[in-house]
């Protein structure tokens, strides 16, 4: 009877050390949701072709026709500048710069997964160009915690 | 004329002390040498100290740990400073040999931190796959926190020379309960070690003690 128990400790312990959640799943740092939206319809709308790239030139999103991009933000910065670029066929090609300003908070997301980031007080704008065809920007969620659901809207 | 008295003398000698054999009482102190080495690798300081009381084959186990140590789990890095006590019952389940007097002992015991964290750094990953991730200091000092659990500690005690014990332990321990700080979680506690989602630890000791009978 001793043995068995002392015996049954053992496996029990060696069973029980093994580590099942040093993988990290379902946590990261959010990205910033932006959907697009008619002016006057104030419906979705996708935009003709699209390209974003950041100010160093490096495409964040490529050339497509969607109605919702995802877009990431600086952790070390308390701005992100993109180029959204508005193409036409060839022949029109217009872009326009977006500025959006947050707060970074660090969030621990859990034991395997870390910290993340949260951005909080999150503000947006395009910078007058005399051409945008952005015609107004919104911000819907001023927290970003998770990238499910759109922060900001741009009116075209 | 002269026997009886050597028999008086004899008897009250008799009455006087104990033969080994009726020495049903010990206590023995003892300090966790494997946890002292663990701490000491990582640059911290690890400090077990133990004690059991024993009577025939039952013993009050009762431990006492302070530990200070910097703890990195590649993804961030902190420190855990704190102390904590287990208080518990053994049984020892072994059959000694005439002249051994070791110890196999089965035991519950009720276990108690009081610490605090203090964040150094984290590694955070930007949205997708833009750009490298950033070392963020953090410096954040978290309040107070408490944890409790039991464990069941199954210890192996050799008498290597008279009265000195080598002791090998391991435990299998259930958290009851572990303060959650702000934006951090209690994923080391001082005396439970790593915690994860199953609430179920293991912890393993390798120590020396001292038994003193009477």
């Amino acid at each position: 009877m001793r043995k068995i128990l002392i015996f049954g400790l053992l496996i029990w312990s060696v069973i029980i050390s093994c580590e099942r959640d040093d993988l990290c799943l379902d946590a990261h740092t959010p990205g910033l949701v932006v959907v697009f939206k008619n002016q006057i319809t104030q419906q979705k709308e996708p935009v003709d072709s699209l390209v974003v790239l950041n100010m160093a030139g490096d495409t964040i999103v490529p050339f497509s026709v969607t109605d919702s991009i995802t877009l990431p933000l600086a952790l070390e910065s308390q701005e992100t500048r993109f180029k959204f670029i508005y193409r036409n066929g060839n022949t029109v090609v217009n872009p326009d710069e977006v500025v959006f300003q947050y707060q970074p908070e660090p969030y621990f997301a859990g034991k395997a997964c870390g910290y993340i980031m949260h951005f909080k007080n999150l503000t947006a704008s395009s910078v007058n160009d005399g051409d945008n065809w952005i015609q107004q920007i919104q911000v819907v969620i001023p927290v970003i915690t998770q990238d499910s659901t759109a922060h900001v809207e741009i009116y075209h | 004329m002269i026997k009886p008295k050597i028999q008086a003398v004899d008897s009250s000698l008799t009455e006087k002390k104990k033969s080994p054999k009726d020495k049903k009482y010990f206590i023995r102190p003892g300090y966790d040498i494997g946890k002292r080495i663990w701490g000491a690798t990582r640059g911290g300081k690890l400090d077990e100290f133990s004690v059991d009381a024993g009577y025939k084959r039952y013993r009050l186990d009762l431990i006492y740990g302070l530990e200070q140590n910097t703890l990195d789990f590649k993804k961030y890095r902190f420190d855990v400073q704190g102390t904590y006590w287990k208080a518990g019952v053994s049984y020892n389940a072994y059959e000694n040999w005439p002249g051994t007097d070791n110890d196999i002992t089965i035991g519950l015991c009720y276990a108690q931190a009081n610490y605090l964290y203090h964040i150094h750094q984290a590694v955070i990953y930007p949205y997708g796959a833009h750009g490298e991730p950033v070392v963020w200091e953090l410096n954040e000092t978290t309040q107070a926190l408490q944890a409790r659990w039991i464990e069941v500690i199954s210890s192996v005690k050799t008498e290597i020379f008279r009265g000195l014990y080598l002791e090998l332990r391991i435990a299998g321990k259930y958290l009851l309960k572990a303060d959650e700080p702000e934006n951090f979680e209690p994923v080391y506690i001082p005396g439970f070690f790593k915690t994860n989602i199953s609430k179920f630890g293991f912890g393993m000791g390798y120590g020396i003690s001292y038994k003193i009978k009477f």
